[in-house]
């Protein structure tokens, strides 16, 4: 097809017909379904619409290697969780039960506690063994060191010591005598003094001696210093020598009665040569720690369980079981609905002692990603990113394949608190995020990571194509939620009125929503409704009553919007012509609801360069898109009536007493044809509005929003009266979406409300003006009274003036 | 104190200048609290040291590696100040808690074993050991036993079996005969056989009549203290 051709073959000419009611809504003939009621329906094997998710979530599952992670994307209400969960428990019941993991204390380096990984169930055996082991050991010490054995050889070594002492001092006592000399104890020591008959010599008496006398006693006294700082000398290694004895006498008594403890524990656990280690090292620090352990055995005095309160003092044998599998079946499934980087990591607590943060191993508590160890952990990834450092511990954790219990605040150097470094557990484990998609494009799109963590991607359909097979499918989701809710069963009236408003839900007759949220929530109010009427069964008024009900909760804003042109406020025009002037037709969306509103496109043309100025984006009100369908319009104008000469035009184009930001090119057709009329001076039926984008050959596209936009219209005629006159131009491409309300269906039905399907702006151009759109002869000159002739002519006029306004050399001519 | 016990005025603790002996003064304090009697702690043999100190020549080998200092009388009171002030420290930790009253003398008898054979009714004595030079300990327990010494012939006798029946009815008792006031019926193999008895005891605490210890102590003394257990004398 040639340019040419194209510029003047629009699909149709003449303007079309108003669509028949029947085809304003894709409705669910209840006839046509082979039920009473759901209760007939037998459950849907399967899940409808997610074959691509199933398979992606099935590979997930099953993929043994590093990477292969998921990440379930679609929106919310989809039954992604639900699903998830089932798949998942299903995958783990076959799955051999993980690990138990404890920590233990580290007796050389306290604050990297060891990780202990036992077989499933033991974690909770050595705990309570080792719990028994210290009220054993505490009662046994006690016992041995006050046993008749052990104290005979205490005594003996203590007799032997003090009769060396004693007969070292007494022998030197007894030689000093022999010299007349007394040997004496001082606060500090001893001292030598001369004696008579006992009686210790006063400096007198020793001055009245004969000089003789008293020099042999000098002289004795001073050999027996020399004797006794000799004996002195010796009292080191006595002392040694006596604590040498002692040791190990309580070495010999303490590893006998400890090694009768161990001997079972040793036995029991023989196949694991971690925990035999583990109980190495804690007889290593009983034996060395034996007399402090049976001095609490001894000062625990009675109670119900004296050697158990002591035991609890001797924290650094016990055992933290920071994973139990003994009740489990099955690898495990963690749901972490609160993914803290604590929740996710686990944390060090501490106590307070005397005004001092402490810890030891005992305080480190699981997280989520140990607890799921050897199994499936299951996160919100929204609530993950939401919560600072999580996102970037999980990556660490994922990437390592370990996990360190880190305390936050020391991974941020904020507190400088007595904190651990417990040994990292290795983790085999696979994760599965539950997002949305933009989140999962933003995470592909920034984290570099991401991608090589979250191999596998289950994208969740919102949608399912709509036919005779599937509406069956439906019919039967319908029927599981009915009885999984506990709801009364629904009559085929009611499930083709539910399975209409799926239709609707996702704005296309031909296809119908997943969102298995949506279809609950609706599910239990079309029930609540028939609970208040007393019905067994839930039938279409039932239906109908909650979706009203929903609405109307919602509809506060649309009744003022509605209200404000009722009263001429906001100034919407349903009746007569006028000149450069259109109703399109825009949506708002207030969360779960959207509703549509008039509004009044003006446009203004004259002489100027060739531009369409868009008001909007001059004030910085309309977005991209919506300037770019303006720009489109220019250029349709240029390709279509001006090829050869300067398109010298200058429009303007507004939403008139819109004050808020536009967006979106649905317009773009209103606009065109509000330019259409100003250039041809050809008034347009207000009476009609216009939706649609056009491209730059005049075809009508798409739109979304399709239904509200009709029904916003309608709602603001039928309070104007509806007088047949009144209608809605539509993309023809838009039909299949049409899902309209029943109200303005039946309106059509009578011919008091009429929707026109168009391809071609001039169609629309047509339908408003009364004017055919005219077919160019060859050489593009269009017919003199059709509208596109109108406005060819008054684009050579405009051009004509610009020439003649650049032949009088004005300094602005061509701007 | 319980009804129908011996009525005590005062504990009386004898320690020497080898210093606070903290399981006698912790053992006098228990007494003194149990009878609500008052502790009168004696701090002895002072005049000797005294003496000696005077001497020209005199000095002292401290235990200290046998570092020899030379000593005068100033040195000597100095020393024996700051021991009492250890003692006092040490009973006032003992006492305070239990709210005993309680006295220091430094008293100058180098007779004080005679002393403490004349009967002052209302009192007990508590008699220290110096510690071992080897530090040894002696084997800890609970179960160590009080062991009175009876001597039926003296009123001391009766009185410390009194004594040690209040501190444990189940107290050990081992009858000796004799007594210093009638040397005619000394029993000179008595205190052998009793160190004997006691060896195989190991008691915590003995009983004795002080009149019995007075004419004994030469060899009771060295032996008791190698048994390492609380010496109460009951005059």
């Amino acid at each position: 097809m040639s340019d040419q051709q194209h510029r003047g073959d629009p699909s149709s000419s003449t303007p079309p017909e108003p669509l028949t009611p029947d085809a304003l809504s894709h409705a669910c003939d209840p006839d046509g379904l082979d039920f009473e009621h759901t209760g007939e329906l037998a459950d849907l094997d399967g899940v409808l619409g997610q074959e691509r998710a199933l398979e992606a979530l099935s590979f997930g599952i099953g993929m043994p290697h590093d990477g292969f992670n998921l990440f379930v994307l679609g929106s919310t209400g989809l039954g992604r969780r639900t699903l998830v969960n089932r798949l998942l428990r299903q995958a783990a019941a076959g799955r051999d039960v993980p690990s138990d993991w404890c920590y233990v204390n580290d007796f050389d380096a306290p604050h990297r506690p060891k990780a202990l990984r036992l077989p499933p169930g033991r974690g909770q055996e050595l705990r309570r063994d080792m719990q028994q082991l210290a009220e054993d050991v505490i009662t046994a010490l006690a016992a041995a060191f006050q046993s008749d054995a052990y104290r005979t050889q205490a005594q003996q070594i203590h007799d032997e010591m003090q009769q060396r002492d004693e007969e070292a001092f007494g022998a030197l006592r007894e030689k000093a005598e022999t010299r007349g000399v007394a040997l004496l104890r001082t606060p500090g020591g001893y001292t030598l003094a001369p004696s008579r008959d006992g009686e210790i010599l006063d400096a007198e008496e020793f001055g009245k001696l004969p000089k003789k006398e008293q020099k042999a006693i000098e002289s004795a006294i001073d050999e027996l210093k020399e004797d006794l700082r000799q004996l002195v000398a010796q009292i080191p290694r006595w002392q040694r020598e006596a604590r040498e004895r002692h040791k190990q006498l309580d070495l010999q008594v303490s590893g006998t009665t400890l090694d009768q403890q161990f001997e079972e524990l040793y036995r029991k656990y023989h196949d694991l040569p971690q925990v035999l280690r583990f109980l190495d090292s804690v007889r290593q620090d009983l034996l060395e720690n034996a007399e402090q352990i049976r001095s609490l055995g001894e000062d625990s005095g009675s109670g119900p369980n004296p050697a158990g309160q002591a035991a609890r003092q001797l924290t650094r044998y016990q055992v933290n079981v920071l994973v139990d599998h003994s009740r489990s079946s099955g690898a495990p499934v963690f749901h972490e609905d609160n993914p803290t980087y604590q929740n996710l990591v686990g944390r060090v607590e501490h106590t307070v002692e005397q005004g001092t943060l402490v810890t030891d191993f005992t305080l480190i508590k699981a997280g989520a990603l140990v607890r799921a160890n050897g199994g499936f952990l299951l996160i919100e990834a929204e609530h993950l990113l939401r919560h600072p450092f999580a996102w970037e511990a999980l990556k660490r954790a994922l990437r390592g394949r370990e996990l360190r219990v880190e305390s936050l605040e020391t991974m941020l150097s904020i507190a400088s608190t007595t904190t651990l470094e417990p040994e990292p557990i290795p983790l085999d484990l696979k994760v599965v995020l539950v997002g949305g998609r933009w989140l999962y494009y933003l995470l592909q799109r920034y984290d570099p990571e991401f991608a090589r963590l979250f191999k596998v991607a289950a994208d969740f359909s919102e949608d399912i194509h709509r036919d005779e097979h599937t509406t069956g499918h439906f019919a039967r989701v319908i029927a599981m939620q009915q009885r999984s809710g506990g709801l009364r069963p629904f009559d085929r009236t009611a499930v083709a009125r539910v399975i209409d408003q799926a239709a609707r839900y996702v704005e296309d007759g031909e296809r119908l929503s997943l969102h298995m949220g949506f279809l609950a929530d609706l599910l239990r109010e079309a029930d609540y409704h028939a609970g208040q009427d007393d019905a067994s069964r839930v039938d279409a008024s039932h239906v109908e009553r909650a979706i009203d009900a929903g609405i109307r909760r919602l509809s506060r804003i649309r009744e003022q919007v509605h209200e404000a042109i009722r009263r001429g406020i906001q100034r919407i025009e349903v009746e007569g012509k006028r000149v450069a002037q259109v109703n399109g037709l825009s949506v708002i969306s207030l969360g779960e609801f959207s509703f549509g509103r008039p509004v009044r496109i003006t446009a203004t043309a004259r002489l100027g360069s060739g531009k369409v100025i868009d008001i909007e984006r001059e004030v910085e009100l309309g977005g991209a898109i919506h300037s770019k369908g303006v720009l489109i319009l220019s250029s349709y104008l240029g390709w279509r009536f001006s090829t050869g000469q300067p398109l010298s035009l200058a429009a303007s184009l507004t939403f008139e007493q819109s004050y808020g930001p536009v967006e979106g090119d649905s317009a773009s057709a209103a606009e065109l044809c509000a330019l259409l009329s100003a250039l041809a001076d050809a008034p347009l039926h207000q009476s009609l509005a216009v939706t649609g984008s056009v491209d730059q050959h005049g075809l009508v596209q798409a739109i979304g929003g399709i239904n509200e936009k009709i029904e916003g219209f309608f709602d603001v005629c039928a309070a104007r009266g509806l007088d047949g006159s009144q209608g809605v131009i539509v993309p023809a491409s838009n039909r299949p979406h049409l899902m309209l309300r029943r109200d303005v269906i039946e309106a059509a039905r009578k011919g008091r409300f009429r929707i026109f399907a168009v391809n071609h702006v001039d169609e629309a151009g047509a339908l408003l003006s009364g004017l055919p759109a005219g077919k160019p002869d060859p050489e593009g000159h269009w017919p003199e009274q059709s509208l596109n002739g109108r406005v060819q002519a008054r684009l050579a006029e405009l051009a004509r003036q610009r020439q003649a306004y650049a032949d009088r050399g004005s300094p602005h001519a061509g701007e | 104190m319980q009804a129908n016990e011996p009525a005590l005025r005062r504990v009386l603790l004898a320690l020497d200048a080898a210093g606070p002996s903290p399981s006698a003064i912790s053992f006098a304090v228990k007494l003194a609290a149990r009878f609500d009697a008052d502790l009168d702690t004696m701090l002895l043999t002072q005049a000797e040291l005294a003496r000696a100190a005077a001497l020209p020549f005199a000095s002292e080998i401290s235990l200290l590696a046998g570092l020899e200092r030379r000593l005068d009388s100033a040195v000597m009171q100095r020393s024996l100040e700051s021991l009492a002030q250890r003692v006092r420290t040490t009973i006032t930790e003992a006492a305070g808690p239990v709210r005993v009253r309680w006295s220091l003398h430094l008293a100058a008898w180098p007779d004080w074993e005679q002393r403490l054979a004349v009967p002052t009714a209302g009192s007990l004595f508590v008699l220290s050991h110096p510690p071992a030079h080897t530090g040894s300990r002696y084997p800890p327990g609970q179960d160590r036993a009080i062991v009175c010494v009876v001597d039926h012939d003296t009123s001391s006798g009766q009185a410390a079996l009194e004594i040690a029946t209040a501190l444990d009815p189940e107290a050990t008792l081992v009858p000796v005969t004799g007594s210093a006031v009638d040397p005619g019926a000394r029993d000179d193999r008595g205190p052998d056989r009793l160190l004997a008895r006691l060896e195989r005891l190991r008691p915590a605490t003995v009983v004795l009549p002080s009149s019995w210890y007075a004419a004994h102590a030469s060899r009771l003394r060295p032996a008791l203290a190698r048994l390492d257990c609380n010496l109460l004398l009951v005059p």
